[in-house]
């Protein structure tokens, strides 16, 4: 579709926002959502996107989720299409003071196009269904100060297209659409359920299309790394593909060691793989190593990684080794620092820029996440070595035992690393106290009694092996019982409940 | 017709789940269902698209909250 006609559309569309109030964005991936989104822009309200219900998670908890952002936001409309058909009357009825707007079709006639005047161009609620949404609130300034940064860090041009099933509810989606139309070039868009029902075919889809750049999260490599185990499609040709991201999430060498091998037949070239480093509070972008360098690998002492430690590079062969992917340096108008003594210490990522968000909308200001000169703090830790930023992990979710700091990732990676066990998803917790500190790894497997526990068993002893005697405690779990997002992240904190139901049966005290 | 699908429905849920078909309870919510998780939600949703020829649109997957309900709103589209 021409842009031409895209934004004709979207005027249309914009004399529907009538109601006082912002706007939300509720639909599956397509044109509808992009005109819509383009129409909050132009009639100078708030776009507030919002996720999709995660299927058969329950409508009820979905529809509280709706109204808590609707009411923080203050919602006046809700855009929504026919891809949410079913979901429309509930919707109605959950929000009885918002005007639920299905724009599956263009207006007829344009009429007046409201003149807002909201300080805010978009409000990213983050992905999590907590109590307490969280929207960033971002600024028209913001967003073209952080679409700049994207597309003159990927040298983007008219040419390039950007391929993108990620729901454009996410950040990552969202301004991977917008950083195409900002240079003018075209996207190409798939439904999520395609991506995520039948990645296969996706990837040839993906493959037949115009698409140059694809942005997903580290797990999707291994979805589609995974969807052609019985073997390449016939003729596929990935070497139009100049950029792949890997964000949003860690980034596991191994993901990229198996997607490289495995599509380097199909002409997939390794320098297209980049591990960025990004966030909504940032529109996005935040640092990647740069078109051309093939992700750099560092193996560190998994032990030196505490707050204000100093780094040590160690033989990737050490058991006290973590192999952390380098995400390149902080692109140009984005200012980076970590909170730590100098180059090669730990300490939190702090940011600011024009691209930085001015707050989390309406909370108090002890409850924004700045420091006192006026850097937001990102809640990540890491460290920057020869210039590239390495990520260590989130705050929230280090563990101290025994004094010494553990990444739950971290340790998570070496339980699925030990040989022969096959474990796929296992979740590392902070427990015990007054001495008795440990951590706590629950690990998934369908082998019961005495074969489950000579299995934590061996686990324990590899596990310890690398971080120090008693250090952690393996703990089997029923295959599919450790709660995880959507996206397949595993959620620690929720993980906490499982654990103790797990030691209580168990019969150990705490 | 309905009948079908709701055996497509039992028969994935059963496969994906690793329970006897004949185990689950037409009437429970989805959610409750033991080891019941998106991902294997999506694969139930692929199974059933495959038996009955059929795609299915997200939005009945978000709508369904039991595999009778989501029998009956996949009786639809076929």
């Amino acid at each position: 579709m021409p842009m031409r006609r895209l934004l004709d559309d979207a005027e249309r569309t914009a004399a529907r926002l009538t109601a006082p109030g912002r706007a939300g964005l509720l639909m599956q991936n397509g044109e509808p959502w992009v005109r819509g989104l383009l129409a909050c822009l132009r009639a100078g309200t708030a776009a507030v996107p919002i996720a999709l219900p995660v299927a058969f998670g329950g409508i009820e908890n979905y529809l509280a989720h709706v109204r808590r952002i609707a009411a923080d936001a203050g919602l006046g409309t809700l855009l929504v299409d026919a891809s949410v058909e079913r979901l429309i009357p509930a919707l109605r009825e959950a929000l009885p003071d918002v005007d639920v707007v299905d724009i599956t079709d263009v207006p007829d006639a344009a009429g007046p196009v409201p003149e807002g005047t909201d300080p805010y161009a978009v409000i990213q609620y983050t992905s999590g269904s907590t109590s307490q949404p969280k929207g960033v609130a971002l600024t028209a300034d913001n967003v073209a100060a952080g679409l700049t940064v994207i597309t003159d860090s990927l040298r983007w041009t008219d040419d390039d297209c950007m391929g993108v099933w990620l729901p454009l509810f996410h950040d990552m989606g969202l301004f991977s659409l917008l950083s195409s139309f900002f240079k003018g070039a075209a996207v190409c868009l798939w439904p999520t359920t395609l991506f995520a029902r039948r990645t296969r075919e996706w990837l040839v889809s993906c493959a037949a299309s115009p698409t140059t750049a694809v942005p997903m999260p580290n797990f999707a490599y291994d979805l589609i790394t995974e969807s052609v185990r019985d073997g390449l499609p016939d003729g596929l040709d990935l070497s139009r593909w100049r950029l792949t991201f890997n964000g949003a999430e860690p980034v596991q060498r191994r993901t990229i060691e198996r997607f490289t091998a495995t599509f380097a037949p199909a002409g997939y070239r390794a320098e297209a793989m980049q591990p960025c480093y990004g966030m909504a509070e940032a529109t996005l972008l935040v640092a990647w190593p740069d078109l051309e360098a093939r992700p750099a690998a560092l193996a560190v002492d998994r032990h030196r990684l505490g707050l204000g430690d100093r780094i040590g590079v160690v033989p990737e062969e050490d058991p006290a080794a973590r192999v952390l992917v380098g995400h390149g340096p902080a692109v140009p108008g984005i200012d980076l620092r970590i909170d730590a003594p100098g180059d090669g210490h730990v300490g939190e990522i702090q940011i600011r820029g024009d691209a930085v968000m001015t707050e989390y909308l309406g909370l108090p200001r002890e409850r924004q996440p700045f420091t006192d000169d006026g850097w937001l703090r990102t809640g990540d830790l890491g460290f920057v070595r020869e210039g590239d930023l390495y990520v260590t992990g989130r705050l929230k979710d280090m563990a101290i035992v025994h004094g010494r700091n553990y990444y739950a990732e971290d340790v998570e990676e070496i339980v699925r690393r030990v040989p022969d066990a096959g474990v796929r998803r296992c979740a590392a917790l902070e427990a015990g106290g007054d001495g008795d500190e440990h951590l706590a790894v629950l690990v998934e497997t369908s082998l019961e009694g005495a074969a489950a526990r000579e299995l934590a068993q061996r686990l324990e002893k590899a596990v310890n092996a690398d971080l120090g005697p008693g250090v952690a405690r393996v703990f089997t779990v029923a295959p599919r019982t450790i709660p995880q997002t959507s996206s397949g992240k595993v959620r620690r904190q929720a993980a906490r409940e499982l654990y103790t139901q797990v030691t209580t049966d168990k019969g150990i005290a705490e | 017709m309905n009948g079908n699908a709701e055996q497509a429905v039992l028969e994935a849920l059963g496969k994906r789940l690793g329970i006897p078909a004949a185990e689950i309870d037409p009437d429970a919510p989805l959610r409750d269902l033991p080891a019941m998780e998106s991902v294997v939600m999506l694969h139930v949703v692929v199974d059933v698209e495959d038996a009955l020829d059929v795609t299915i649109p997200d939005d009945v997957a978000f709508s369904a909250s039991t595999p009778r309900e989501l029998a009956g709103l996949v009786t639809e589209l076929v």
